[in-house]
């Protein structure tokens, strides 16, 4: 009895849900009866909502959880909020694009039980967990990609080179907590972030092996062949899956492991800086150029990503021009992230549906998107536009210009302003690239079709514009912003990776 | 042999697989690169947990955990794999799993379908 | 314990890593897939003397019943892949062993550079550690004890996944046989 009141209040109770909406869809079959998908598509939802619910109401309730296994704090309830969030939405996606499909309610049961391994990665603490959990997190997507690419020949090649790249980093992972036991055994992630041997040897050897597998992770530069190559070759909805689950997911790791990552701060370390501050330059530069010659939709998107990711990088950077207590880097990681999924979702959407019209995935199609279709083509400039915008925000004004990071010394301003700023005007240029061709004349002026998009989509491109535009009232009014280690959002103070609240 | 020891064998076990990683560009060589890297994170994990904490078995229960999951993995991707062998060619099957790519298409321009 | 069971153990440690370290090596220089696979299976087989000898062989050998799986359908694929023609080892017929030789050689030279760094690193700590003399010998009810009372959601998740996996697996077969629906 005490093991079921445990499972209810603690954070096991919303996985539990999406769980038993997981058992109902397998036994009813893999039915062809679209009344069935619907239904099944309506549980699953229902079930991803109900898991949020419980998840915050537990949280207001009872407060914080810490266990032997797993933590969750207020960090945690935005992370998985935004990990069902993007569950929502990769659920939306594959009921416009696939619910004729054979396989689509085994493509719901995978994405379920892919939005169940993420949360658990969001709460775990415990080392067997996070092992187990990102490992998982991994086959269930890989499985779900499978499920979504049986038809589709040209992607086959590349989603098996995808599944044997990405099982890398889990080998990596392994490794590292192997090299980290040597510091007296594995304690719970959490507690590195105050232990007293964070500096010793082995601790510092598995950071950087883990910093390594994250970076293989997310097919940074130069390791972005096989990612680039495999989205040009998916369906939208598999783009989506990587773009919105898997990406997020590893977010979700380096907020994680932000206690080994943050324990280089305190220090001024010009070859440590040096060294991210090139990576993540080259992402940036790299994602910023290769999307101008970019033709494919999916392409540009990926390198836009790739891009945000560069950013993060670079932020991170950061750490080593420290000269006082450390940053919490991890809250403009969560930022970030916020931002990517608000501006690339109705991107995606745009992408998939122009697609599915013109036949091919190329940014051409949507030439003239503006003259035809004026509220999504504004619509679409205003979030482009809003997301490098906030991009910026984040990075200048509080990854770069806040306090601690004043009174480093000027060789680490030279090099980090130089390098955002040029991939910043880099992903101007591709944006303005992008903005410019809705305005220009379609390709084919004489068949300008009115049929539009469909209504669902008018209403989901609205949700996510006033969100936007709410934003950024709030940002420009005062009640909506980021201190160091808390957001305050009208008039109150939240701090995200502390017990202030 | 003593801890030390043991340990600077599993870290030039790591390199033999990091080696193995940077040059090779075939299936099965990077798949057998990776082993070796699981099998040093091993011998790791045996070293450590009978010289320097050996009353807990956490690090037993991680090591036994972590590889039955990896080992899941690889056994869903290679089977992924083996099931489409016919569709895909043996030659696309078997080569270009190096983790460094410098075709151009993959840093500027398209690539085509 | 006896001066010469430990010259017995220390003996096969030696013999052990020799087994590991040898095969991994050759694994990466024989072209021949299935031979490959090989190499892989005499490593194993020696990472299974050598957790004995750490006193845990129990706990390795219920991984390694897994791991003959994995290797059984590695050997399947490496076999497949083979062909009439021999061994197919691509980066060698397309760019020649001169190329293949200073791949390798700048390889090595990063390892070896990034190995120097960690033996700088680690050296000082590792020679500051005392090891413990007296000798636990895990068994298997200690592990399964804790395994099934502390870890037990992550016993419950690995047989949920594993369940889910068989999903993809019906998935994968099909996929395997026909066309079907594409975005």
């Amino acid at each position: 009895m005490e093991y079921l009141f445990e499972i209810i209040r603690g954070p096991y109770a919303g996985i539990t849900v999406i769980a038993a909406a997981v058992l109902v869809s397998l036994t009813a079959g893999f039915s062809g009866n679209i009344n069935v998908k619907l239904s099944m598509a309506a549980l699953n939802a229902a079930s991803y909502i109900g898991c949020f619910y419980l998840y915050v109401r537990n949280f207001i309730l009872y407060g914080p959880y810490s266990g032997f296994l797993t933590d969750l704090g207020i960090a945690g309830i935005i992370l998985s909020g935004t990990v069902v969030f993007c569950g929502l939405n990769i659920l939306f996606f594959l009921s416009l694009n696939r619910i004729s499909g054979k396989n689509f309610v085994r493509a719901v049961i995978l994405l379920s039980f892919s939005v169940v391994s993420v949360l658990l990665l969001v709460m775990a603490d415990n080392a067997v967990l996070v092992v187990t959990s990102v490992i998982i997190s991994v086959l269930s997507i890989f499985n779900l990609l499978a499920s979504l690419e049986t038809g589709n020949m040209h992607s086959r090649e590349y989603l098996g080179k995808f599944g044997v790249r990405s099982a890398l980093p889990a080998a990596l992972l392994l490794f590292g907590f192997s090299v980290l036991a040597g510091s007296g055994g594995i304690k719970n992630i959490s507690v590195y972030a105050s232990t007293g041997d964070r500096g010793s040897p082995p601790v510092i050897l598995s950071t950087c092996i883990f910093a390594c597998a994250l970076y293989l992770y997310f097919f940074l530069y130069p390791f972005q062949g096989i990612f680039l190559r495999f989205i040009r070759r998916t369906g939208f909805t598999s783009s989506a899956v990587l773009w919105f689950l898997y990406i997020p997911a590893g977010m979700v790791l380096v907020i994680k492991f932000s206690p080994f990552f943050d324990l280089f701060a305190g220090k001024v370390n010009l070859y440590g800086f040096l060294i991210i501050a090139i990576l993540g330059s080259l992402n940036l530069m790299g994602a910023g150029l290769g999307a101008i010659k970019a033709a494919s939709t999916r392409r540009i998107l990926s390198m836009f990503l790739l891009f945000q990711l560069g950013t993060v990088l670079l932020m991170r950077s950061s750490v080593f021009m420290d000269t006082g207590p450390a940053l919490p880097p991890a809250v403009y990681d969560v930022a970030l992230l916020v931002v990517t999924l608000a501006a690339f979702l109705p991107l995606s959407l745009l992408a998939s549906i122009m697609g599915r019209k013109n036949g091919d995935d190329s940014i051409f199609g949507a030439q003239g998107l503006i003259r035809r279709h004026p509220y999504p083509g504004i619509c679409f400039c205003f979030l482009l536009i809003w997301w490098l915008a906030a991009d910026v925000y984040i990075f200048m004004s509080k990854g770069l210009l806040q306090g601690k990071a004043l009174s480093a010394p000027y060789v680490y301003w030279i090099i980090l302003s130089a390098v955002f700023i040029t991939a910043v005007l880099l992903m101007a240029a591709n944006v303005i690239r992008i903005i410019t061709l809705f305005f220009r004349k379609p390709l084919k002026a004489d068949e300008v079709k009115r049929d539009g998009f469909p209504r669902v989509f008018y209403a989901y491109l609205t949700l996510f514009m006033l969100l936007a535009a709410f934003s950024l009232v709030l940002v420009a009014i005062g009640e909506l912003g980021m201190g160091e280690d808390h957001i305050y959002i009208w008039g109150k103070t939240f701090y995200i990776f502390g017990n202030g609240n | 042999m003593d801890l030390g020891t043991v340990f600077y064998l599993s870290m030039v076990l790591f390199f033999i697989s990091v080696l193995g990683i940077l040059i090779t560009s075939d299936l099965i060589s990077f798949f057998i690169s990776r082993q070796v890297m699981v099998a040093a994170a091993v011998i790791n994990f045996l070293n450590f947990s009978l010289r320097i904490i050996p009353g807990d078995n956490g690090l037993r229960i991680l090591m036994i955990l972590g590889l039955l999951t990896m080992y899941l993995l690889e056994f869903t991707v290679l089977f992924y794999i083996y099931s489409n062998t016919d569709s895909i060619q043996k030659m696309a099957a078997s080569a270009g799993y190096g983790i460094f790519s410098l075709k151009k298409s993959d840093w500027w321009g398209e690539d085509r379908v | 314990m006896s001066v010469e069971s430990q010259k017995i153990l220390e003996a096969l440690q030696y013999i052990s890593f020799a087994g590991i370290i040898l095969p991994g090596l050759a694994a990466l220089v024989i072209p021949d897939f299935r031979k490959k696979a090989i190499c892989l299976f005499i490593l194993f087989v020696f990472t299974t003397i050598l957790s004995f000898v750490f006193y845990a062989g129990v706990i390795f050998l219920i991984t390694a019943l897994v791991f003959i799986l994995v290797f059984i359908l590695l050997y399947l694929l490496a076999r497949a892949l083979s062909g009439p023609e021999g061994p197919v080892d691509t980066w060698v017929r397309k760019r020649g062993m001169a190329l293949k030789i200073m791949g390798t050689f700048t390889g090595a030279a990063v390892c070896a550079g990034l190995g120097y760094l960690v033996y700088d690193l680690i050296s000082g700590y590792i020679a500051g550690v005392e090891a413990v003399q007296e000798i636990y010998i895990a068994g298997l009810e200690d592990i399964a004890g804790s395994m099934f009372s502390v870890y037990d959601i992550v016993v419950i998740f690995l047989i949920a996944s594993s369940f889910i996996a068989f999903v993809g697996f019906t998935v994968f077969r099909e996929g395997g046989r026909r066309e079907g629906e594409a975005d």
